[in-house]
């Protein structure tokens, strides 16, 4: 027994169904309403009938045969017959493969390798998108890098304090001029925080922030040169838009895989919860990448300007001291333990005697400037910015 | 009482109203291959076959649930969807832009924004709702008879915006009320072919409900949200109707606890299996009491207004709000 459902009413109509080479010939009950916005439809003095072509899909139930016929208009409705005699089911799945050439079944043996080739070209595609947005930076201009950090530098600036005695302008001028290469991509801008944590941050175009704590806790002024110079590698790197690329890249890929499946469904929200996790724990990897380069590029200029690598390795040691953070996965950084190591080694390599930049007097006036400074138990800053070491 | 799977529809009614289960007959395997396949070529074409993705995968469960014999179906395209992105991207790409020029402007940019975005969370957030639900009721069919809504959107308007604004003058205590209010409309707009849908929640009862869910989750820290999420669902269930047929279900707190858990344990990978487990216990258990009288001479209801901008416009903000946040 076939039914017929024209979509424009509800009852189905009982059908009598031909199968022929060229189409499918419905026989309907006289003055049965028949839907012709079926394409090619052919009305017949006892129905209708539908070439091949016009079946826009068919479903398998677990009883029935569903065969879907296509509308002239997504807004129309559309034509259905229902199949429930396994002897007609038969005979048409038989005569539909052999009449039209349709799509296959994705479970289907034919289909796997299809399937191989489709997660090959998947992995490509991430990893040409990963590869590719990890490079992007090379082809956006160091003004995006100057764009991006004056917007943060303004908002710093008005929210940190900032000293502007001579004692700090000199030390910025001095140790700026002793730091520049020629070959550098930006101009650098340094300003002193009033603050007594010990450690400074780079934001992208060259803006170097040094907080009042590390020039007073500082041994040397090797220290505070090295630090420096550590925050001009971020800074010439491009670390900041590096890791902005990075992320719009696992962004991308999150939203190709996840968003291309859970979409409208609540579920998702468990699904961005892992991938937030997933991406953070990648970030933490990444950063610790960063560090380490801006560790050799430091020990480069330090090196090219005659500076010993002995301040970083002392200032890594007071900090070792000062925190217990042992090297794991989940660190931002590399261990202190290790960098301690690695300046050693460059130390050990050094065929010159540094030079002070400053006097004895003049260092302790730098140490001493701004000397109004804030707790930092009142300003809880610390915990809105990420500040680098 | 279940009857046999025979066509009740074409008998005489001899009986008032009988009791169909609605049922599900999706294949976990099957699901995940649908799922495995939007993912590779989505991953392969940059997004774009994900909204021919989606709808397959809409259509897969659409129309493996039956009730009265009679089998639903979906049947929106991967192409509308995907034009509704185009517009829905440059719409949004045009609000974006005025936004960021607006904040260039001083004070006064800063205000016309803020009445910008406010304009867009009272007139666009109604508007997306009722367009999507109409989308969706348009392209989506119970034995090849699609489904159609009528709601008017400056009556829906009125509903949301003063919902919006008592429940937060109220701290959200009148935001029941404004539940119950959108359930109201939205279902009583709902057709199918010609026939209506209604909805007989009252306020009083869905608020006490609310207001005890809402404060056992606080005390039980969220303990009991699962419970109370099935509550809200067997209300809003149990208080509709097509006709004079009325729907039921038996779905537990316990039903909903074990999708969480489901959901929390499939670790996305098995996500396709918890959906196709989930489909059928909710559909094992959803029920109509049904008046055969309904389903007489239901004739199909043109909707020529229906599109896909709505959610094309949802997916265009997910997309390039992400983009946007990054910078």
């Amino acid at each position: 027994m076939t039914q017929y459902f024209n979509g424009q009413t509800f009852d189905s109509i009982e059908v009598r169904l031909h199968l022929e080479h060229e189409s499918i010939v419905v026989r309907v009950p006289e003055g049965s309403f028949i839907n012709e916005n079926v394409p090619n439809l052919k009305k017949t003095p006892q129905g209708f009938s539908v070439p091949w072509g016009s079946i826009e899909g068919v479903d398998q139930k677990r009883e029935e045969l569903h065969i879907k016929l296509k509308s002239i208009s997504l807004k129309l409705p559309k034509s259905l017959l229902v199949l429930n005699d396994s002897l007609i089911i038969n005979e048409f799945l038989e005569l539909r493969s052999r009449y039209l050439v349709y799509r296959n079944d994705p479970a289907s043996s034919s289909m796997h390798y299809k399937w191989l080739l489709w997660s090959v070209v998947a992995l490509l595609v991430l990893s040409t998108v990963f590869v590719g947005f990890e490079h992007l930076h090379r082809v956006i201009p160091a003004s995006f890098d100057d764009s991006l950090g004056s917007k943060v530098n303004k908002q710093f600036r008005a929210f940190f304090p900032h000293c502007e005695d001579a004692a700090s302008s000199e030390f910025v001028n001095r140790s700026m001029q002793k730091l520049s290469l020629e070959n550098d991509q930006f101009e650098y801008q340094v300003i002193v925080v009033n603050d007594t944590l010990q450690n400074a941050l780079a934001l992208p175009g060259g803006y170097i922030f040094i907080f009042k704590g590390l020039l007073q806790k500082s041994e040397s002024q090797a220290e505070v040169l090295g630090v420096i110079a550590h925050e001009m590698a971020h800074v010439e790197k491009r670390h900041s838009v590096q890791q902005l690329m990075r992320s719009l890249g696992l962004m991308v890929a999150m939203r190709l895989t996840l968003g291309s499946m859970f979409d409208g469904i609540e579920v998702l929200e468990s699904g961005e919860l892992m991938a937030e996790l997933g991406s953070g724990l990648l970030f933490l990897n990444f950063s610790r990448e960063f560090e380490s380069e801006a560790d050799v590029e430091a020990v480069r200029r330090l090196h090219q300007k005659q500076i010993t690598a002995q301040g970083m390795k002392e200032f890594f040691e007071r900090m070792s001291l000062d925190s217990k953070s042992g090297s794991s996965w989940w660190s931002t950084h590399p261990s202190h333990g290790d960098r301690v190591t690695y300046f050693d080694q460059q130390v050990q390599s050094e065929q010159f005697e540094g030079d002070s930049l400053f006097t004895r007097a003049e260092w302790k006036a730098i140490q001493n400037s701004c000397d109004d400074l804030i707790d930092q138990d009142k300003f809880q800053w610390k915990s809105i910015f990420n500040v680098d070491e | 009482m279940e009857v046999s799977n025979h066509d009740v529809l074409n008998e005489q009614p001899t009986v008032l109203s009988e009791q169909h289960t609605f049922g599900y007959e999706g294949e976990s395997g099957a699901l995940f291959v649908l799922y495995a396949k939007t993912l590779l070529l989505s991953i392969i074409t940059l997004g774009i076959y994900s909204f021919w993705g989606k709808v397959n995968i809409q259509r897969y469960l659409h129309s493996k649930t039956k009730v009265v014999n009679r089998y639903f179906d979906y049947h929106a395209t991967g192409k509308e969807k995907f034009i509704g992105f185009l517009i829905g991207s440059v719409i949004f790409a045009a609000y974006s832009a005025v936004s960021a020029m607006l904040v260039t402007m001083g004070t006064f940019g800063s205000v016309l924004g803020g009445i910008l975005n406010l304009a867009l969370v009272f007139l666009g957030v109604p508007y997306i709702i009722l367009a999507s639900r109409r989308y969706l009721l348009s392209r989506s069919s119970w034995g090849n008879m699609r489904f159609v809504f009528k709601g008017e959107y400056s009556e829906f308007l009125k509903i949301f915006v003063f919902g919006s604004i008592i429940s937060g003058i109220t701290l959200g205590l009148y935001y029941p009320i404004f539940l119950i209010h959108m359930k109201k409309f939205l279902t009583e707009n709902s057709y199918l072919g010609d026939k209506a849908f209604s909805y007989d929640g009252q306020e009083g009862p869905f608020f006490k409900l609310c207001l005890a869910g809402f404060l056992l989750s606080v005390v039980t820290l969220g303990l009991y949200a699962p419970f109370f999420a099935a509550k809200v669902l067997r209300y809003h269930v149990d208080h509709t109707r097509l006709g004079n047929s009325r729907f039921g279900t038996t779905l537990s707190g316990l039903d909903v606890f074990l999708v969480y858990l489901g959901i929390i344990f499939s670790f996305i990978i098995f996500l396709p299996l918890v959906i196709n487990w989930a489909m059928n216990m909710f559909m094992s258990q959803l029920t109509v009491e049904l008046d055969p009288e309904d389903l007489k001479n239901i004739e199909f209801q043109e909707d020529q207004g229906a599109s896909a901008l709505a959610d094309g416009l949802v997916d265009a903000g997910e997309v390039l709000g992400d983009f946007s946040s990054a910078f």
